[in-house]
């Protein structure tokens, strides 16, 4: 079974029931983006749902149209998101998301992976 | 850019915002600090609001009507400005004998300047007429506005072309707007004594009913419990508001007031929307997602998702499937 892929913008990693998305150094994300990255993902997952662990310490901005889609489209098949941050511009933007967008599955930000999985152990 | 020079176009751009203008940007530097941070809460803070200000609903129910700020660019067929309406030079900070004769690349960033250019290039080749595309200006001051541009090509009767104009529309407000609105009623009284000489007042139109802080967190709270179990039946409303702790009234016209949709074609929307991704990328029988989704059956669920995207949910998987092939 193929367990990681990649893209332009992020590495998709499966491992021990989780999925692993680590954004690359210094990425913006655009609605076109998001959608790349979403779909990406599914194809990965292959219908089945995990919880996922977002390294998006590398992330420089996302915008507007793609935080929405990321909170509706976004959360498909994901049991909880688990997202890996550092200070203070993808905190901020993680935060910023949690609070506006209301994603419809469990969101919480971290900044070390092992407080992440111990998150997401919840959700195997 | 040092701190203090950073600092200071924060402080240009709120005092924009606070004018109302809310379509400037900050440009965002590599750094990861708190300016940093404090720039790119801002920025996403004024994509928000600018969304709002089109938004037809609540949000903007009791505010005057809007203004729009248009910016006008004529070109000759090399790309540089013939022409620029006072409006744009205002926007972006210059005098207009700075931009004339230059090329749009001065007051673009340096992505869009590509865009631009590409555009220039493909246009000698291929002279298709109007197009639209996304390009983000910058200000004197070095503020960003990410515009819609709307571009068209005029020709002269020989069907050659002479020049080409680009379009930027933007929403703001102005309090000249209220003051027409003031005006309104009053007019009206004046014309019907005229004509009538009876009816002297209109008659006031429905007191729209006003929604409090806490309406509006129920209503709030409602759409997030529709997301999140987009499976479950809703139906009968008054249960569902009940669990609220309010009636059918207050939801159902809280709800189209707050988002400007009704409380189920919301519902089926974000159903059909969940639904497709599901479709489009994952491998689950139809039957699953009809359940994922909340649908009443197969067939209700097929006739639906054609009615809205064309393509019964077989098409589009199967299109998509031939497509990654």
């Amino acid at each position: 079974m193929i367990d990681y892929t990649e893209n332009n913008y992020a590495t998709y990693k499966i491992a021990e029931g989780i999925l692993y998305i680590r954004y690359h150094i210094g990425v913006t994300i655009d609605l076109h983006a998001a959608v790349k990255i979403v779909e990406e993902r599914l194809s990965l997952q292959k219908g089945q749902a995990y919880p996922a662990l977002c390294d998006m310490r590398g992330v420089r901005e996302v915008k507007k149209a793609a935080r929405d889609y990321f909170a509706l489209e976004g959360s498909v098949l994901l049991k909880a998101v688990a997202f890996l941050v550092e200070p203070s511009v993808s905190e901020v933007i993680s935060k910023f998301y949690v609070l506006a967008n209301k994603p419809p599955i469990p969101t919480q930000a971290f900044q070390t992976p092992e407080e992440a999985e111990i998150f997401l152990a919840n959700y195997l | 850019m040092t701190k203090k020079k950073r600092l200071k176009k924060l402080r240009n751009l709120l005092l924009e915002m606070g004018t109302g203008k809310f379509f400037y940007r900050l440009e965002r530097s590599g750094k990861n600090d708190n300016v940093e941070a404090l720039v790119s809460v801002i920025n996403m803070m004024a994509e928000e609001i600018e969304e709002v200000h089109v938004h037809q609903g609540y949000a903007n129910a009791n505010e005057t009507i809007k203004h729009i700020v248009v910016m006008h660019f004529m070109f000759d067929a090399k790309g540089k400005i013939l022409a620029v309406n006072p409006q744009a030079c205002n926007l972006l900070y210059y005098v207009d004998e700075d931009l004339i004769g230059q090329p749009l690349t001065l007051l673009l960033d340096e992505n869009t300047s590509k865009t631009w250019e590409y555009y220039l290039e493909c246009q000698q080749e291929d002279n298709s007429g109007e197009n639209a595309m996304q390009l983000t200006f910058k200000t004197k001051a070095g503020l960003l506005i990410p515009s819609a541009c709307y571009i068209s090509v005029i020709n002269n009767n020989k069907g050659h072309e002479v020049e080409k104009i680009l379009t930027v529309v933007k929403h703001s407000k102005k309090q000249v707007a209220l003051e027409d609105e003031l005006r309104e009623p009053a007019l009206k009284i004046y014309d019907s004594e005229g004509l009538e000489g009876e009816i002297a007042v209109e008659k006031p139109m429905r007191k729209k009913v006003r929604l409090t802080q806490d309406d509006i967190k129920m209503i709030e709270d409602a759409r997030s419990l529709m997301l999140n179990d987009l499976a479950r039946d809703f139906r009968p409303l008054k249960e569902f508001a009940l669990q609220l702790g309010t009636n059918t009234f207050k939801l159902k016209y809280g709800f189209k007031e707050l988002y400007g949709i009704s409380v189920y074609r919301y519902l089926r929307n974000e159903r059909l929307r969940k639904a497709k991704v599901l479709v489009q990328y994952g491998d689950n029988p139809f039957k699953s997602i009809v359940q994922l989704c909340g649908f009443k059956s197969e067939a209700h669920f097929s006739r639906t998702f054609k009615k809205e995207f064309g393509l019964t949910p077989t098409e589009l998987r199967n299109k998509t499937f031939l497509n990654k092939d």
